[in-house]
């Protein structure tokens, strides 16, 4: 015997959370790429400042 | 043969270009595109309940999930349309988040440990060579702030890693 009120209820629920986890990841991906940049900026720097030694 | 310190440098420089995080950045918005349309079918549905549960509600026949009344809605054909619809969305809904994301989370596991590795060596080289290096002001701390930088990079590969394997769970 079918609940349906219950069935689309559920499923709503269901597909919110698979949301929200695309919500929390859409932001670590964003720390992840301000983070690449600022690390891209760091290694740019270390390099020029290593050109002064032989190693 | 090159510098080594430029070949670790180097090195992180290609894990980074490795780890494309756009597919976790879009997702979202086509998820919800997705959903929204979900929505829709099962505002149909529920609007379509509501009409027939009343109607035989009127004439003492069924009640809502007790008597069979929603089995009587699953015949109706505007009902079951709508919700043929919504099942076929879903399933490009769950589908949608495994194909996309699993393959980008798989490269970002992937470079999360050869990143923790590259840093981990570079790191030692510089502790190894720091007093040899003392003529330089610059190439110590300039060095080290490259090492916390990729650490922290690092540490958000790993947030990002964590949080996109609930998506596959």
């Amino acid at each position: 015997m079918r609940n349906i009120a219950d069935e689309i209820a559920k499923k709503r629920k269901e597909r919110q959370a698979v949301l929200t986890n695309l919500q929390t990841a859409a932001q670590a991906a964003q720390a992840v790429t301000q983070n690449g940049a600022k690390l891209e900026a760091s290694l740019k720097a270390a390099k020029t400042a290593l050109k002064t030694v032989k190693d | 043969m090159g510098k080594t310190t430029d070949a670790y440098i180097d090195k992180l420089e290609t894990l980074k270009s490795r780890c494309v995080v756009t597919p976790f950045a879009n997702a979202i918005i086509q998820a919800r595109g997705i959903s929204d349309q979900i929505a829709g079918q099962e505002k149909i549905m529920t609007e379509r309940h509501a009409a027939i549960i009343g109607q035989t509600q009127v004439k003492g026949q069924l009640k809502s999930g007790v008597g069979g009344g929603d089995d009587a809605v699953s015949k109706d054909p505007q009902f079951a349309a709508a919700e043929k619809k919504a099942e076929t969305l879903n399933e490009q809904f769950v589908k949608f988040s495994l194909d996309v994301l699993a393959p980008a989370r798989k490269a970002i596991v992937d470079t999360v440990a050869a990143i923790n590795t590259t840093i981990t060596q570079f790191e030692t080289f510089v502790n190894a060579k720091e007093k040899s290096w003392f003529g330089s002001k610059d190439s110590v701390p300039k060095a080290r702030q490259a090492i916390k930088s990729a650490k922290e990079f690092a540490a958000t590969l790993r947030q990002l890693s964590t949080v996109s394997a609930r998506l596959s769970a």
